[in-house]
């Protein structure tokens, strides 16, 4: 016990040093703690993002993320669509339980600020995502179309109402609102699958097809009977969670690297301040080793305070981690490309004990030659010292 | 769980990098999830100014402005309401204006506020001024819009019958407001609402 509190008064006899010190430390844990907290978090919102879309595989036509991204954000068309057969492939395959055909455009009004995005369905998604609630019900006439939640708050439109396209003179009646879901289906206009192809040209086809199994297990199966299918690719939503991770990945190594050069200087800090510390306490660790302490006694005294410097770092990255990172979630948030709805920030204590063994791990190191450095120091040398 | 994987999730353990072919076969998803994303957005934006440099130079010439932020009482509401004469949304709590200014001097104040039209959302934004008896409109301007009378709607002969208007007009079409076009009835009052209750609110709440 006195070993311990002998450590902490010779750390806070220059207490502006080590405050120092301990603030670095502190803001490079709450950093990497963060960053890892972030990575888990977004992957696991994502993870539910896509399992809550009740969707195990996606036929896409073959093209390019970007171009098509690009192309439907800006109102154009996409270079390639799916061919009017491949429905009736998919759903000839017996394994698969539900195949929704969608076509999905977008009208762009820049001026407007504004972009509305129509999905063209069938009675095919009411059945892959029975989880919907309705209000009124879903369209079903050409001319009639469901709102989605947020699309209903923006339009200031319910059911009974009509919803005019002044691009293609087209006028909707609502038919149908669709609850809150809390995620992208809320941006949505619904309108019948033929009323979309007709009204963006391109009849019969399609820019995608959901679909749910009977059998998940059965998803390697199916994907090779969809990869048979011309002009089409399978994606799981395991293949998509993997690629967006990898694309966040390159972002955050280039962080992490930022992070690990900051946990590096922040451990120099404590190398440095307890280094100087050693030098002041010449005399002292002199009068120590006359007096019966041994070469391990002071090794370990100085050692400690190397490993007290880092926890007291550590914990206090903890709680600036804590404070700070909900309001770092929704900063983030804004300028996150794919951001998934709900948190995307997981503290974990696993996350946190890890974090804290890697600090306490480089404070064993840093710790090292400061400790050894006094240790060594012969007893009638450091007697003599000024 | 390593560290590495777990700052950088499962797939950096074997280090793969996606095939580009991979890539390809994402393109519909990725173009869905970026819609999302800004789907998203529009929705917790609903009636911003959206324009506020051109509208500032088109009505004032030229100007800065500010973001003024007033929430409302329940006394101010209930005032509100009664001279309104229909209830505030429930949601309308708080309300944003923008003064604007030449230099130093306030030469009015800006707001926004979108009112149901005939088929879905009119966002106007309205500027107001000082007036002998009161805040008087100076111009009114719609911001979005998907009526089918867009343009008349937008015309200089209906949108210029706002100027001047105060707290005594009743902004009703068919008495001292002649409709956009036959037809557009009800887009025309909902402009002409919208007008009024930006009017007697930003009154209401002490002119902020």
């Amino acid at each position: 016990m006195n070993f311990f509190r002998f450590a902490l008064k010779n750390l806070f006899a220059h207490k502006t040093r080590t405050l120092l010190t301990l603030g670095s430390m502190t803001v490079a844990v709450a950093v990497l703690f963060t960053l890892v907290s972030f990575n888990r978090g977004y992957e696991k919102a994502l993870k539910t993002q896509l399992q809550g879309m009740g969707i195990h595989m996606m036929v896409v036509p073959v093209g390019c993320p970007y171009e098509a991204a690009s192309l439907i954000l800006k109102g154009g068309k996409i270079p390639n669509y799916l061919p009017a057969g491949v429905l009736d492939q998919v759903q000839a395959i017996p394994e698969i339980d539900v195949a929704a055909p969608t076509f999905m455009s977008a009208i762009v009004r820049p001026e407007e600020g504004r972009t509305d995005i129509y999905i063209g369905v069938d009675s095919a998604t009411l059945r892959l995502k029975n989880w919907w609630q309705l209000k009124g019900r879903f369209p079903e006439k050409p001319n009639e179309a469901m709102l989605g939640h947020d699309v209903t708050l923006i339009e200031l439109s319910n059911i009974g109402d009509q919803i005019y396209m002044p691009e293609k003179d087209i006028t909707f009646d609502v038919v149908g609102e669709l609850e809150p879901t809390g995620n992208e289906d809320d941006g949505f206009f619904y309108i019948p699958l033929a009323t979309a192809q007709a009204m963006f040209d391109q009849p019969d086809k399609l820019t995608g097809i959901s679909i749910r199994l009977k059998n998940p297990d059965d998803a390697p199966v199916v994907s090779a009977k969809l990869a048979t299918i011309k002009g089409a690719e399978v994606i799981t939503m395991g293949e998509l969670l993997g690629t967006m991770m990898t694309l966040m990945g390159s972002a955050k190594s280039l962080l992490l690297s930022i992070v690990m050069i900051i946990i590096i200087i922040s451990a120099l800090g404590v190398l440095n301040t307890v280094l100087m510390s050693v030098f002041e306490r010449t005399k002292e660790i002199g009068v120590m080793r006359a007096t019966g302490a041994s070469q391990a006694h002071i090794f370990g005294l100085v050692w400690l305070e190397t490993l007290m410097l880092s926890l007291l770092g550590g914990i206090g990255g903890l709680g600036l981690a804590l404070v700070g990172a909900r309001a770092l979630e929704s900063v983030v948030k804004r300028f996150l490309p794919l951001a998934p709805k709900g948190s995307v920030v997981a503290l974990e204590p696993g996350s946190f004990l890890l974090i804290m063994a890697f600090v306490l791990g480089i404070a064993v190191v840093a710790g090292f030659y400061p400790a050894l450095r006094a240790a060594r120091a012969k007893p009638i040398e450091a007697l003599r010292s000024e | 769980m390593s560290l590495r994987n777990l700052l950088f999730g499962s797939n950096a353990k074997t280090g793969t990098v996606p095939r580009v072919e991979r890539f390809e076969g994402l393109s519909l998803i990725f173009a869905l999830l970026l819609v999302l994303s800004l789907a998203g957005t529009a929705a917790a934006s609903l009636c911003v100014w959206r324009q506020p440099d051109a509208d500032i130079s088109g009505i004032f010439g030229s100007g800065s402005y500010k973001t003024v932020f007033a929430d409302i009482t329940d006394a101010q509401k209930q005032k509100v309401e009664e001279r309104l004469g229909f209830p505030l949304d429930a949601d309308e709590t708080q309300f944003k204006y923008f003064p604007v200014f030449k230099g130093k001097q306030r030469v009015g104040t800006a707001m926004s506020h979108a009112g149901k039209g005939q088929f879905g959302a009119i966002e106007v934004v309205v500027a107001v001024v000082a007036g002998d008896s009161g805040p008087v409109i100076k111009e009114v301007r719609i911001q979005r819009d998907r009526e089918k009378a867009k343009a008349a709607l937008r015309s200089k002969d209906f949108l210029g019958q706002f100027k001047g208007k105060g707290l005594t007009d009743t902004f009703m079409v068919g008495e001292d407001i002649e409709t956009a076009v036959k037809g557009a009835e009800k887009a025309s009052q909902a402009v002409a609402t919208a007008a009024r209750k930006l009017l007697v609110v930003y009154d209401g709440l002490g002119r902020p």
